[in-house]
């Protein structure tokens, strides 16, 4: 057992490291400036930039296969890479991806919504979440109805991530009621739907900077070939689509927290009262030595979750794990830093307060602290998982 | 030993309630959009008396002692925080030094126009090199034959915008420590005092904090509050009754995602039963109904020390301590219970949970209260 990262490992993250701190860190006051005036945190331009400065770097789809092109490093080195990533609030992805379903997409659809989705020159979204129905699936209410050789669609789904921009949706509708009542996993067909074919989206304003989208369906007719994989078979495409990388939201508390117990490292040094530096004082230390405890037992959970994967197991419970505790831990983490700032913390000042109004999405998108605890106590008492199994 | 409030309080908490629930929480989306709250729900405010809820009726005022305040904050704490702090920082630290330490001339000149509302109130005593650690004060105040000379800044000033009476602490004499420290009470217009740009915060929209600078601001002797000296004893007593004040509004803020919680709860299905019968759910609502009634009894047990003129420095600190960890925890508990609809900016909780945040914070933060807590326990085996 090894637990140290490779040579080739080091190098990603050594260069994804320089990556964030040359090209991504020196743009937060813009950021910061541009949120604050209501306008998108990054010019599109911007955006477009920053990828290409990465593909030429070999920073691209890192986690696509090769045969389309991508670097394929693997979860464990996604997991490395989205912890670096995340030590700042700029917006950013590397590109070159698409969602885990849409590999399931036949020939001629992976050649219409695939490939352009890989080569950045269309956005996707996945929609399953509707207003009654969140964890709970068996209450999904959108209806596809066929009619001739087309599906007629009706309903609407709600806090849909990239819904906004997207230019499909993979969308998740009822087909065949009686069967979708009787068992709760069967009778819902997954459907491609082009924005042009007549959804709407509706942004939603959050206590974040990120807004996700409310769709609307009103008789979109969808032709029969847009069915993704079987049809009444769209619940299993639904599982994967959500089950898949949960411990991304972890990875990601993991490299936020990083970021700022080291600026509350920072602050605490240089902030005096009473005549000493607030690092002196045992309230502070506390603090200070619990987020950081808590940061690397999270990390390597997520780690944990993300090597199982790689190695060909289920990882599921691992990942429910990693997604409860790490959504958990960089609560209690940004919420210390914030308190170590007093209130400088609480202004805009400093990007903390946006740090911890988006932190606090963490523990409920993605399935909530409540629907991970009861798919990890499921495990355990049903004896799907024994008690310390993974090593 | 009577726990229940008098009849002519509770006849008028249930006319606030009412007023609060009708007039005022509906403008609660619209200040959070503009950060701006409307005249129009101000003057309704002044009308009915709230801005003289700390004030004596002989000036104006209702009158009505701590407790009866209490029972008022605790309604106003039920709508938008912002609307809430601007009412409780004029009520409270705002007001509260010139009723208890002023003398008649200052009284009569100034309690009158802030009860009815015609000029606001703030506190100013914290420093950027001096939050909580008031003795570091480096604002100045030199006599010179019957005015003070007020150099120095001020900042995070709760209502610097609308405030148009402040009650602001310098140092006469700096050796003197705690002891050299002097109150007095500054108008928005005395020469030489300015108020600078507002902060931008995670939330309170609305209520706005801003610097304060004072360049050879020229303030009259008679304006001096309290006794010379004696500025650090009215901080540390204007501090307490505004902790227990604050409490009380936090209080009226729980009680109120609690009732959003409780609601939400019983009407949202998932899996096939409401979520407040899944015991995830059930348990946090009982957590926070327990809290709620804790610092409910905690606020009024302060609030009548006060009006028995009570020592409460050790009690506002625990119980502002109390309050504010509470309003944090059931504020986070509600976001929880309200998933991504209580993530969402069209429904009222994400707003308490940014709101919330502060009051960890300001007028002391959590930290401090515990060091005052441990050094008031402290002095009796000390001496």
């Amino acid at each position: 057992m090894d637990l140290r990262l490779s040579d080739e490992q080091k190098m990603v993250q050594k260069t994804i490291r320089k990556f964030v701190e040359n090209e991504l860190i020196p743009l937060e006051n813009e950021v910061l400036r541009n949120e604050m005036a209501g306008k998108p945190s990054l010019p599109e331009g911007t955006l477009k930039d920053l990828q290409e400065k990465a593909k030429k770097a070999g920073f691209w789809g890192i986690n696509t296969p090769e045969e389309y092109g991508g670097a394929d490093l693997g979860q464990l080195m996604m997991a490395i890479v989205l912890m670096e990533v995340s030590k700042t609030f700029v917006p950013f992805s590397f590109g070159g991806s698409a969602d885990n379903i849409l590999y399931y997409a036949n020939e001629e659809q992976k050649q219409k919504y695939l490939i352009p989705t890989i080569n950045g020159e269309k956005k996707s979204c996945f929609a399953m979440t509707e207003p009654g129905a969140g964890s709970d699936t068996r209450n999904i209410k959108m209806t596809a109805v066929k009619e001739g050789n087309e599906w007629v669609l009706n309903g609407e789904k709600t806090f849909i991530t990239g819904g906004n921009d997207a230019d499909f949706v993979m969308v998740i509708a009822v087909t065949d009621k009686e069967r979708h009542q009787a068992t709760g996993t069967e009778g819902v067909t997954c459907f491609i739907v082009d924005r042009d074919m007549g959804w709407r989206s509706e942004y939603i304003n959050t206590m974040g900077e990120w807004g996700p989208a409310g769709l609307v369906f009103d008789n979109v007719r969808v032709p029969e070939e847009n069915i993704l994989g079987e049809v009444h078979g769209g619940y299993k495409l639904g599982l994967e689509w959500i089950g898949f990388a949960r411990w991304i939201v972890g990875a990601r508390a993991v490299g936020s927290a990083e970021r700022l117990l080291q600026m509350a490292i920072e602050y605490a040094k240089e902030r005096v009262t009473f005549g000493k530096p607030i690092a002196e004082r045992q309230a502070i230390q506390w603090q200070i030595a619990d987020s950081a405890v808590e940061i690397e037992a999270a990390r390597w959970l997520v780690l944990n979750a993300a090597f199982t994967l790689d190695n060909g197991e289920d990882n599921r419970h691992l990942a429910s794990m990693a997604k409860l505790y790490g959504a958990n831990m960089g609560n209690r983490v940004v919420d210390r830093v914030l308190q170590i700032h007093g209130g400088m913390g609480y202004t805009k000042e400093l990007p903390i307060e946006r740090w911890y109004r988006e932190a606090r999405l963490w523990r409920i998108y993605d399935g909530t602290d409540e629907i991970q605890r009861m798919i990890i106590s499921r495990n355990l008492i049903k004896g799907h998982v024994k008690v310390g199994q993974f090593l | 030993m009577d726990f229940r409030l008098d009849e002519d309080i509770l006849l008028l908490k249930e006319n606030i309630r009412q007023f609060i629930e009708e007039q005022i929480d509906p403008f609660s989306m619209q200040i959070e959009d503009e950060d701006h709250i409307p005249e129009s729900i101000i003057n309704l405010s002044k009308e009915i008396g709230l801005f003289g809820l700390s004030i004596p009726e002989r000036y104006g005022g209702l009158g009505i002692g701590m407790v009866g305040k209490c029972a008022l904050y605790e309604e106003i704490g039920k709508t938008h925080n912002g609307y809430t702090t601007l009412i409780g920082a004029h009520t409270g630290i705002g007001t509260v030094g010139i009723v208890e330490m002023g003398n008649e001339m200052q009284k009569e000149k100034y309690l009158p126009d802030m009860a009815s509302g015609n000029r606001i109130g703030a506190f100013a005593l914290t420093e950027p090199a001096a939050g909580s650690h008031a003795t570091n004060l480096k604002m100045t105040a030199v006599k010179n034959g019957d005015k003070y000379i007020l150099n120095g800044t001020k900042h995070y000033i709760t209502n610097a915008d609308v405030a148009d009476i402040f009650t602001v602490m310098a140092v006469t004499d700096k050796d003197k420590g705690a002891k050299g420290i002097t109150s007095f009470i500054v108008e928005k217009d005395f020469p030489g005092f300015r108020v600078g740009s507002l902060e931008r915060k995670m939330g309170l929209r609305g209520s706005h904090s801003a610097e304060l600078f004072f360049e050879d601001c020229e303030v009259p002797a008679e304006n001096v509050l309290g006794d010379v000296g004696q500025g650090y004893v009215n901080a540390l007593k204007i501090l307490a009754n505004g902790r227990a004040g604050l409490a009380a509004r936090n209080l009226g803020s729980c009680q109120y995602l609690l009732d959003l919680s409780t609601k939400y709860a019983t009407e949202r299905e998932q899996f096939n039963v409401p979520i407040i019968d899944h015991q995830a759910v059930s348990h946090m609502i009982a957590e926070m109904a327990m809290e709620i009634e804790a610092l409910r009894s905690f606020t009024y047990r302060v609030a009548w020390m006060v009006d028995q003129k009570e020592k409460i420095i050790k009690e506002a600190a625990m119980l502002k301590l109390y309050g504010s960890e509470v309003y944090n925890r059931i504020a986070d508990k509600a976001v929880q219970i309200h998933g991504g609809m209580g993530y969402m900016k069209d429904y009222p909780v994400e707003r308490f949970y940014r709101d919330a945040r502060i009051t960890r914070i300001y007028e002391g933060t959590s930290e401090i209260q515990k060091n005052i807590i441990t050094g008031q326990l402290k002095r009796k085996y000390q001496n």
